[in-house]
């Protein structure tokens, strides 16, 4: 459904115009239902309860919250889905949370009709059942707003939820200091298909970000999205069935380890692009990741940067600086195991993508790719790698584009994977030109030590 | 516990949110006094937890006698601010100068206008550049004197301005009444948002349902909203030391909460532009712009009239230098400055409100990308 098919006023758009005379009209209509006791015994129902004694719920258990199917301590409140549309309850204790409150979802599924968003800093939202999978917000009704769940509050937590079905992004935090993604699942019923959500969790302009423990499904674009951000940490995450698995983008120390990254057109992107408020992206380490069989065919939105991405990649760098990738498995991926290239070709491998942005460097620099474990990669190319006429392709694969010779400052340790140079785009298909030796690269950079924050 | 009561109360319930009757209700007789008003300043009762100034509640929003805000209109308001057949060109929008996703605005120094290329935002480039940053719509609805140099009187005398722009938008506005009225999408929107009006789509509504969608685009939910409110914890003490640093450098004076601006003109660079001097010829406004708000600041750059300073903490330091040079501001340490960046940066946060980019629009035209990568 449209905005402007929509036969009757949205949810949302209720939300918004009741909003604008919340406060003097609220007190001289006087109605206040937001109790309605799923800890009741029926259990039915949607409602909220809290453990403020002052709160407007009832059904606090011993000082700790019940939910219809569980009891749940450490939650300032709960609430139960309706089995209606559950957007008014769900953001209205998002508006009524305090901070250091713990907002926890009662076992069952939350429809969800419009964008959700939280303002109040420290505030943890997560699900209140014994797996991740028991407490589902269900986007597929979603009619207005780009982003299913957004949050521009300070440190923010969210665990233990399956989101599900947002026609936008998933859950969208933006510049924040302190944020933690733990234990999620995102999906899309639909399973892998361009219609989806482009980014299933989005962090950008944030600071201090931890991704862990999360199983990402179906993302028309990156699966686990960081943008923009300083010092990000993504770990032992299971990413598939995405356009990519798992992208940093214009981001300043991002540490990804411990994930398993499958079945996406691309496992693991690091990229600079350009037109971003932050223009560069830095010390991205990529290490001990589980990166094989992305042979998804790319089914991204046609023109849309990411759709430009090779199919069968496993781990591509475009444009970022100090890159560092070591101690991963990238095994089966049928273009490449890794693709080190310049912002510029793969647009012009692919008929253009973006403006040219003066303050944003193209070139990637200072890359160091050691101690990987590579097998069974390149053996069938998909576009546009399918130009270099030789199968299977190498491990690495660097376009060669570079500001001036020496200026990547490519390592590959002192045993380097197998490798071409490509030489430039012009070249892409004249084997002559291209060089496997590298013997040039055979160097070491400054490793990266862990992220701490 | 009291202010967690208020707070409760001030809330919508699900039940009244979801009848639209209700709400229109309580619209009618609740917006307070039906004509604009500026905000009524002063001390007003307050027991939240310490504020370095005089506390004044966020106000109710205000619209005019003939102008309500109607849930048709906002729909109507809506397509219309997304839409480019506004535009000469047929590619600008309102919202390709003022994107939510550039917080309001469009993340340039200047604007570009018909003819440009590239979307909203850093990189789009065109022959038809404004002379000055395009000012932020957050909380637009509280401004009575609109533009930089404070030359509107008011939003529905604001709306139509940059059509009538050759270099912003090119198209007279008669001339996109007529284009809508060839759309029956648009045909029935407008009966539905000016049933009493004898020609419904006129340049007249057409200013009227922007300026309705313009007053939604409201900022209040901020972490600083909630700490006045009763949140003590909102705040961290980094950002309660940044706001007692706002206090003391005199920021507060003319960026005054709790709307972070005031109806008031500055000065800051000598420019060819002679900004407030051009409306009231009086010369001690030459070269001076309106009082910006301060609400999602970290969104709105780049920073000052111009749009010359491009980091929010460069623009900040830039003022607060100032403050120090005439003798307005002790001296700030370091640590001072970072705690009034912090405060600047993450406790004026709130775009919950922000408008919501339809897919389509009525006119069947592409919605001006907003220079994220993927567009819905």
């Amino acid at each position: 459904m449209t905005f402007r098919t929509s036969p009757s006023l949205s949810p949302v758009t209720k939300r918004r115009f009741a909003r604008l005379f919340a406060v003097p009209c609220a007190l001289g209509v006087g109605i206040l239902s937001l109790a309605a006791g799923c800890g009741d015994s029926s259990g039915t129902g949607g409602g909220t309860t809290t453990s403020s004694s002052t709160g407007t719920g009832t059904g606090t258990v011993g000082g700790a919250i019940a939910c219809p199917t569980a009891e749940v301590a450490g939650c300032t409140v709960a609430i139960a889905a309706s089995g209606a549309d559950d957007t008014t309850a769900l953001q209205t204790a998002l508006i009524q949370a305090k901070s250091g409150d713990t907002l926890c979802l009662c076992p069952g599924t939350f429809h969800v009709t419009s964008q959700l968003s939280l303002t109040v800093p420290k505030v943890t939202v997560k699900g209140a059942g014994k797996t991740r999978e028991d407490a589902i917000l269900d986007f597929a009704g979603q009619a207005m707003g780009k982003d299913g769940f957004t949050v521009t509050a300070d440190d923010f937590t969210v665990q233990n939820l399956w989101l599900k079905n947002s026609p936008g992004n998933g859950i969208v935090v933006t510049g924040v200091t302190g944020v933690k993604f733990t234990g999620l699942k995102v999906s899309w019923d639909a399973g892998s298909v361009a219609t989806n959500g482009a980014y299933a969790v989005y962090p950008v302009k944030s600071t201090n970000v931890i991704l862990e423990d999360t199983e990402i499904v179906g993302a028309a674009d990156a699966g686990a999205y960081v943008g923009q951000c300083n010092k990000a940490i993504v770990r032992n995450n299971i990413v598939h069935g995405n356009v990519a698995g798992i992208e940093i983008e214009n981001t300043t120390d991002a540490e990804v380890y411990g994930n398993e990254s499958f079945d996406n057109a691309a496992g693991i992107l690091v990229f600079t692009l350009p037109n971003l408020e932050k223009k560069d992206g830095l010390r991205a380490n990529v290490h001990d990741n589980n990166v094989h069989d992305n042979n998804r065919d790319n089914f991204a939105i046609k023109g849309s940067i990411v759709s430009n991405v090779p199919t069968g990649t496993g781990i591509l760098i475009l444009a970022a600086h100090e890159t560092e990738v070591h101690a991963n498995n990238i095994h089966d991926n049928e273009s490449t195991g890794i693709l080190l290239a310049d912002f510029k070709s793969l647009c012009v491998l692919s008929a253009g993508c973006g403006t040219p942005d003066p303050l944003s460097d193209p070139d990637p620099e200072k890359t160091y790719i050691y101690g990987n474990t590579f097998a069974n990669n390149g053996a069938t190319p998909k576009k546009p790698l399918n130009l270099i006429p030789k199968t299977p392709l190498e491990d690495l694969l660097w376009d060669g584009v570079e500001k001036m010779a020496g200026t990547a400052q490519l390592c590959l340790g002192m045993t380097p994977p197998s490798f071409r140079n490509i030489n430039g785009l012009l070249n892409i298909d004249q084997l002559q030109n291209q060089s496997t030796d590298a013997t040039p690269f055979k160097c070491d950079l400054t490793k990266q030590t862990p992220l701490n924050f | 516990m009291k202010h967690r009561a208020a707070r409760a109360r001030a809330l919508v319930s699900p039940t009244w949110a979801g009848t639209l009757v209700l709400v229109v209700a309580a619209a009618s007789s609740c917006a307070g006094e039906p004509e604009i008003q500026k905000q009524k300043p002063g001390p007003e009762p307050y027991s939240g937890p310490p504020i370095p100034w005089a506390y004044s509640a966020f106000p109710d929003t205000p619209a005019p006698a003939d102008n309500p805000i109607t849930p048709a209109k906002v729909k109507l308001g809506t397509a219309l601010f997304y839409d480019p057949i506004l535009s000469s060109d047929g590619k600008v929008a309102c919202a390709t100068c003022h994107s939510e996703q550039w917080g309001m605005s469009d993340g340039l120094s200047v604007s570009v206008g018909v003819d440009g290329t590239g979307p909203t935002g850093p990189g789009r480039t065109g022959p038809n550049m404004t002379t000055r940053n395009a000012p932020t719509l957050w909380n637009a609805a509280f401004r009575t004197e609109l533009f930089l140099d404070g030359r509107s009187p008011s939003l529905e005398d604001q709306a139509l301005k940059p059509l009538m722009q050759p270099k912003e938008m090119n198209r007279p506005p008669e001339e996109v009444a007529t284009a809508l009225r060839a759309i029956p999408e648009y045909v029935a929107m407008f009966q539905a948002a000016f049933p009493d009006e004898a020609t419904s789509i006129s340049p007249k509504t057409i200013a009227m349902a922007i300026s309705t969608l313009e007053r939604t685009v409201v900022s209040k939910q901020a972490p600083y909203d909630h700490y006045v409110r009763g949140d003590a914890g909102a705040l961290g003490d980094q950002e309660k030391a940044g706001m007692q640093v706002f206090a003391d450098a005199g920021c507060a004076d003319c960026h005054a909460p709790p709307l972070f601006e005031s109806i008031r003109y500055a000065k800051r660079f000598d420019s060819a532009d002679d900004g407030r001097f051009t409306i009231t010829h009086v010369e001690a406004d030459r070269g001076a712009f309106r009082v910006p708000t301060l609400r999602n600041l970290r969104e709105t750059g780049p920073y000052f009239h111009d749009g010359s300073v491009a980091s929010m903490e460069d623009a900040i330091a830039l003022e607060v230098d100032r403050q120090v040079a005439l003798g307005r501001s002790p001296a700030l340490s370091d640590e001072q400055r970072l705690a009034l960046d912090k405060f600047l940066k993450s406790s004026l946060m709130d775009r919950s409100e922000e408008p919501y980019r339809p897919a389509t629009v009525p006119s069947g035209l592409e919605i001006p990308p907003d220079g994220f990568r993927i567009p819905r």
